[in-house]
């Protein structure tokens, strides 16, 4: 019996519940649904792709939509279609890593600044502070400009200045939580630091986490194009939506394709992860669940 | 109603004779009236242009004004449409019969924008500043006298060929011997030139003002903004907005943007074949460029051909050797630089040793045929080097060598190549002369070869560049001159890729604009029509 009363409480809100609630919004599936697609388009780039996309065709140039090719080409000839499908693995590879990275460093160093506090806390959060002094971009440009362009360097500059956003929603609901009365049960019954962290606290400030995340992915896509615009990020011939856009400026009146289809690429995918983040809010906030 | 049409009446004549009060006194001078009648109807009132280019006019040189660019400091030489040599502030030159003793005549009247008269003595110190700052400019040197007021001997201790290219080279601008600390260091462009520098705010813009006492005449316009404006989109965009009435320097339109301002019935576009050839560059001291076999290779497996139809829309000129079409009476005659044979690339890898190990990018010892090609973002802001350097990168590609294109800003572009990190570049070079441009580019103490990391170095072809600069007979110097390009072409340290056609645009209403090969601006003839 007593063991069955705790468990519930460590399970937190009911998965089920949550996805009933999301399947209720609309946009929020939406969101689902592209980003599966595109999850799936990079995966299979190689087949879906009709061209190789770094082979130039130079006597294909700035062709139209149609004539044999799906958007066009660019400049160099090349399948525009083939280049946005194996754009999509960098775009989704850039946001699923940057996001990875930067959320468990915020989580970890948020967990500990909340739970611990005095000193420690002071350093980390004194840090996150310092960090969010500056503009998150230009330090990132700063950084990456520092290393030399390449995907990684976007990668690790993004990662820097990404997790501090993390850490303060954490430390700020791990602090709420570690005075709830079934933290206090469980350490008067004699867990140890880390379970009461892993088995209690963690799974209670997740969801804030959850969200943040897939807001981020649609926030980090956005800034690893725009640094890739300003050509930091992936260097040529390899395709990257970012670039692409900063290929087809030089075109924008003549060959507008070249702008087109990149910059409809990016806002879809930044919109399916914001529409995606704004129904998970709405399914894991226990306020709405009250009232609604 | 005859009393209320009274008052109306008073009323209109009042109102007309405020607002013809008002229409005839603009900007509140109303004693400037009669003058404005004078200046032909279709000149507009305010004589001023703003111009945008891609390159801070600041910057280079050291002058604190580019000379061609801004003309506020001017050469003892100047170079016609034809880059023929014909007096500038030196009015005739000869050398004596052994080619040692030059005997230079100066112009009459001339000042600095300060006051300070032009004479024997400014042109003395200026040689011997310019000498000091980059020794062997003038040749070897041997003393320099002033014969009078207005005249000066240069005496070299051996034979001097390019010393008149020299002369009349950009860098060597007479400047105001007061403008000029002790460390020879410039303080302000104070020079002869139609137009002084009134302001210059670096990475911004320059303000150049009228110099009314002007020895060629006053100039028409008052006042020429120079706008740096490093991306290429902003420029065009600026001139189709009005913001800027031209475009100018070499690099100033790029060649796919010359549809987009055809659109424009405003805006007139054009262009002419310059004097600025382009090479891309080998790091010939650092494996594996360091195998002239493999360079070679790189030659034979680059196409300037389609270079310049797809990346450069047919603007260019392909160059078949280092020396350029604006030297044409000093280039070889045949074609020594061979290209777009990828099947005689890859026989020549094979025979150096490069085996294909299934990945389509050559192996040797176990090591990948793999480079890189370093580019600045400030030369990518003027010419389509992005889109060059991709196809190079396919076209090396088909050949078994695998390219890394890195873009850099400027100044990390030249540390990274003068310590030699980098394989491959490419890059503009207007030159001085046909002789001291072999000189500069494989010497191996020239100029380029240590700030490009070519690091070439070939004794024979140092010997027969050194005997080249002392050749005075014509002749005997094109020999030289074809032998060395000749060795180039067989040893490839550079490729020379095209020679520009410079694009420019200005707005229809500035007129009197001559677009010269080194892009030196004829600001003293431009003027401003009014628009109808």
């Amino acid at each position: 019996m007593h063991d069955l009363v705790i468990k519930i409480v460590e399970s937190g809100p009911p998965f089920l519940e949550m996805i009933k609630r999301l399947k209720k919004h609309k946009l929020a599936i939406t969101g689902l649904v592209i980003i599966t697609a595109l999850c799936f388009i990079a995966l299979f780039a190689p087949l879906i792709a009709p061209h190789d996309p770094d082979k130039l065709h130079l006597a294909h140039r700035l062709l139209s939509p149609g004539d044999g090719y799906l958007m066009g080409t660019d400049n160099l000839g090349r399948c525009l279609f083939s280049r946005l499908v194996f754009g999509s693995r960098i775009t989704l590879l850039v946001g699923f890593f940057v996001v990875a990275i930067t959320s468990t460093v915020g989580v970890a160093l948020g967990a500990i600044a909340g739970y611990r506090g005095g000193i420690i806390d002071e350093i980390i959060m004194r840090c996150v502070d310092v960090l969010l002094a500056f503009p998150g971009i230009i330090l990132a440009l700063v950084i990456a400009g520092i290393l030399g362009p390449s995907l990684f360097n976007i990668m690790f500059a993004m990662s820097v200045i990404g997790w501090t956003g993390y850490a303060r929603v954490v430390r700020g609901a791990v602090l709420s939580v570690k005075e709830r009365e079934f933290v206090e049960a469980a350490r008067s019954l004699g867990a140890s630091d880390s379970r009461i962290m892993f088995r209690h606290i963690l799974p209670n400030v997740m969801a804030p986490v959850i969200v943040m995340a897939t807001l981020g992915m649609a926030h980090v896509i956005l800034a690893a194009a725009a640094l890739s615009f300003m050509g930091l990020g992936v260097q040529p011939p390899d395709a990257e939506w970012g670039s692409m856009l900063n290929a087809g400026r030089l075109f924008m009146r003549t060959a507008p394709h070249m702008t087109v289809f990149p910059g409809l690429a990016i806002m879809i995918t930044v919109l399916a992860f914001n529409f995606l983040g704004d129904g998970l809010r709405d399914a894991l906030d226990p306020w709405l669940k009250e009232t609604g | 109603m005859l009393k209320r049409l009274t008052i109306l009446t008073l009323c209109f004549l009042m109102i007309t004779g405020v607002f013809t009060g008002c229409g005839n006194q603009p900007a509140g001078t109303p004693q400037d009236e009669p003058k404005e009648q004078e200046v032909p109807k279709e000149l507009a009132a305010v004589q001023q242009v703003v111009a945008g280019l891609g390159r801070d006019p600041g910057e280079i040189y050291g002058y604190g004004a580019h000379p061609p660019l801004t003309r506020v400091l001017e050469p003892l030489i100047f170079q016609d449409l034809e880059l023929g040599l014909i007096p500038g502030l030196a009015v005739q030159w000869n050398a004596s019969g052994d080619g040692l003793t030059w005997t230079i005549q100066l112009r009459e009247g001339v000042q600095f924008h300060d006051g300070t008269p032009f004479n024997s003595d400014a042109v003395i110190h200026n040689l011997w500043r310019i000498s000091e700052m980059s020794p062997g400019r003038f040749g070897p040197v041997e003393k320099i006298e002033a014969l009078d007021e207005l005249k000066i001997e240069v005496t070299h201790s051996e034979p001097f060929a390019p010393f008149l290219y020299s002369l009349g080279w950009a860098g060597s601008a007479m400047i105001s011997p007061d403008a000029v600390n002790e460390d020879g260091t410039i303080e302000e462009p104070i020079g002869t030139g139609p137009f002084s520098r009134e302001s210059w705010t670096p990475g911004e813009e320059m303000v150049l003002a009228r110099n009314d006492s002007y020895w060629g005449g006053t100039p028409k316009l008052e006042r020429v903004t120079l706008k740096y404006i490093p991306d290429p989109t902003t420029r065009m965009m600026a001139l189709e907005a009005g913001e800027i009435d031209m475009i100018i320097d070499t690099g100033g339109v790029l060649p796919e943007q010359v549809p987009t301002l055809n659109l424009h019935p405003e805006i007139e576009v054009l262009s002419i074949p310059g004097a600025v050839p382009h090479y891309m560059t080998l790091n010939t001291r650092e494996w594996p460029f360091n195998d002239q076999q493999v360079r070679k290779a790189v030659m034979y497996a680059v196409d300037p051909e389609s270079i310049i139809q797809y990346a450069l829309e047919g603007y260019g000129k392909v160059m078949t050797t280092v020396t350029p079409h604006s030297e044409k009476n000093w280039m070889h005659g045949d074609a020594l630089y061979k290209y777009n044979d990828p099947d005689k690339a890859r026989e020549l890898l094979e025979q150096a040793g490069w085996m294909d190990s299934g990945s389509g990018i050559l192996q040797k010892n176990g090591q990948e045929l793999r480079v890189k090609f370093l580019l600045s973002s400030a030369l990518v802001g003027r010419w389509p080097y992005g889109t060059i350097a991709e196809i190079v990168q396919a076209q090396l590609r088909d050949v078994g060598i695998g390219v890394e294109i890195e873009v850099v800003e400027a100044g990390l572009w030249r540390e990274t190549l003068k310590k030699g990190e980098a394989n491959m570049s490419i890059r503009p070079w207007a030159g001085i002369s046909p002789q001291s441009r072999l000189h500069e580019w494989l010497h191996s103490k020239g100029e380029n070869s240590a700030a490009m990391g070519i690091f070439f170095n070939n004794q024979q072809i140092d010997q027969l560049i050194e005997t080249l600069l002392m050749t005075t007979d014509e002749n005997a110097a094109k020999e030289l001159a074809y032998q060395i390009q000749e060795i180039a072409s067989i040893e490839v340290p550079i490729i020379p890729i095209y020679d520009e056609v410079l694009i420019n645009a200005v707005r229809s209403n500035i007129k009197g604009y001559k677009l010269h090969p080194w892009f030196t601006m004829n600001w003293e003839e431009i003027y401003v029509e009014s628009v109808q």
